[in-house]
């Protein structure tokens, strides 16, 4: 698989992530509009200090009508990332300004991680597609993307590995109990089993930390993909975080094409 | 500054997912009607289901993400304004959006076109913040 193909992949992962949060939007409409919940009127004043320059074309993006037209314009660009055999700058640019207009418009990231994975592959992307055909953009791109792929696991690992509430398993018996993710009934009850959550939490901590270790071969890249793949499907079931899954598979080329090059 | 860093957070992530699994902040409204009993305390926003097709799409369950967002967002907030301005604390835009969160589930799931009612933010079994008396719509 050469490195030019590889990128392509994740453009069309990246876009079809892109594509779906798109599609989410639309149908939660009614709670960010002047009616709802997130209306422009009431979150502009977080900038009421910031200079006009900024206010006006914020104002003219982000109001009921300005928002549809951007949200518009991601779909089509997402749908025309998807098809197109090439990375194409102004579609990738228009993926990208939305994808931080929604942050803005959010008051930070709508959902988390998966917003940051996502601006992170549109932003690596942008800046390859200004160069195509140069081997070394391309390369570094990959490598880049592998990277923090694997520190979006090591990281998340280290920090949890510190607490004795992560080695005992209590964490994650806390997190079973959450109200905030609408766990189903079925793994809820997985916190009334201190052995299994000691033995997952173990599992988990492990697996997240020793991640990097996918860079080492082809087939240990295969491995940990598959396991980060049901990892986060799991997440999914559990936490209902399907956009992580999206986000994070755009990625996983760029961790198989990489691994081996060490 | 604290607003410019919330909206850096999508450009330098982090990656320290579940740090820390504390109890978080949940969110809960009464209505108020005019006879002297106030209602019960209801949790907000109400839980969806989830099945294998929202791994797709799911911007309900995506959408109820954000409401506790902002009640987790209300509770900086809360922290982190001046003890003695708290009289102000309702005017500020993270209030006003949880409110306006209350109204949008009075509104959508219980149907209802005017009203008073109150909310409470509780971490565990205790209170801390009690909201003014609001009205519909």
């Amino acid at each position: 698989m050469t490195a030019s193909f590889t990128l392509l992949w994740i453009c069309k992962w990246v876009s079809l992530a892109a594509l779906l949060q798109t599609l989410e939007f639309f149908f939660m409409r009614p709670a960010f509009q002047e009616s709802g919940v997130w209306r422009w009127s009431l979150i502009r004043r977080d900038f009421i200090s910031w200079p006009r320059w900024i206010r006006s074309p914020l104002d003219l993006l982000l109001g009921d009508r300005g928002f549809d037209a951007v949200l518009g314009a991601r779909f089509l660009a997402a749908a025309g990332l998807l098809f197109l055999p090439r990375l194409s700058p102004l579609l990738l640019l228009i993926l990208l300004f939305s994808t931080l207009l929604i942050c803005v418009r959010w008051r930070g990231p709508f959902n988390g991680g998966s917003d940051s994975m996502t601006v992170l592959l549109l932003l690596v992307l942008g800046v390859v597609s200004w160069n195509p055909g140069d081997p070394v953009w391309a390369r570094a791109a990959l490598w880049y993307i592998a990277l923090q792929t694997c520190f979006s696991f090591l990281i998340a690992g280290l920090v949890k590995i510190r607490h004795a509430s992560w080695r005992n398993g209590e964490a994650l018996q806390g997190i079973l109990r959450l109200p905030t993710y609408e766990i189903p009934p079925a793994a809820r009850r997985l916190a009334d089993f201190p052995r299994f959550c000691r033995a997952s939490s173990w599992a988990l901590l492990l697996f997240e930390c020793s991640f990097p270790l996918a860079l080492l071969h082809p087939l240990s890249a295969v491995f940990y993909l598959c396991a980060a793949v049901a990892f986060q499907l799991a997440n999914f079931y559990v936490f209902g975080l399907n956009r992580f899954v999206w986000a994070w598979l755009a990625a996983y080329p760029a961790v198989l094409w990489c691994s081996g090059g060490i | 500054m604290k607003k410019a860093a919330s909206l850096l957070r999508v450009l330098l992530p982090s990656w320290r997912f579940f740090e820390r699994a504390g109890q978080v902040p949940q969110l809960a409204y009464r209505l108020l009607p005019s006879d002297p009993a106030p209602g019960a305390w209801i949790p907000c926003p109400a839980p969806v289901s989830r099945s294998w097709r929202h791994l797709v799409l799911n911007p309900r369950g995506n959408r109820n993400l954000a409401f506790h967002g902002l009640v987790e967002r209300l509770m900086m907030d809360l922290n982190e304004w001046e003890d003695d301005r708290l009289n102000e604390f309702s005017s500020s835009v993270s209030y006003a959006l949880v409110t306006e969160m209350v109204k949008f589930h009075l509104r959508r799931d219980s149907g209802l076109k005017e009203g008073r009612f109150q909310f409470k933010i509780f971490v565990a079994d205790e209170d801390v913040l009690l909201s003014e008396e609001h009205a519909l719509p």
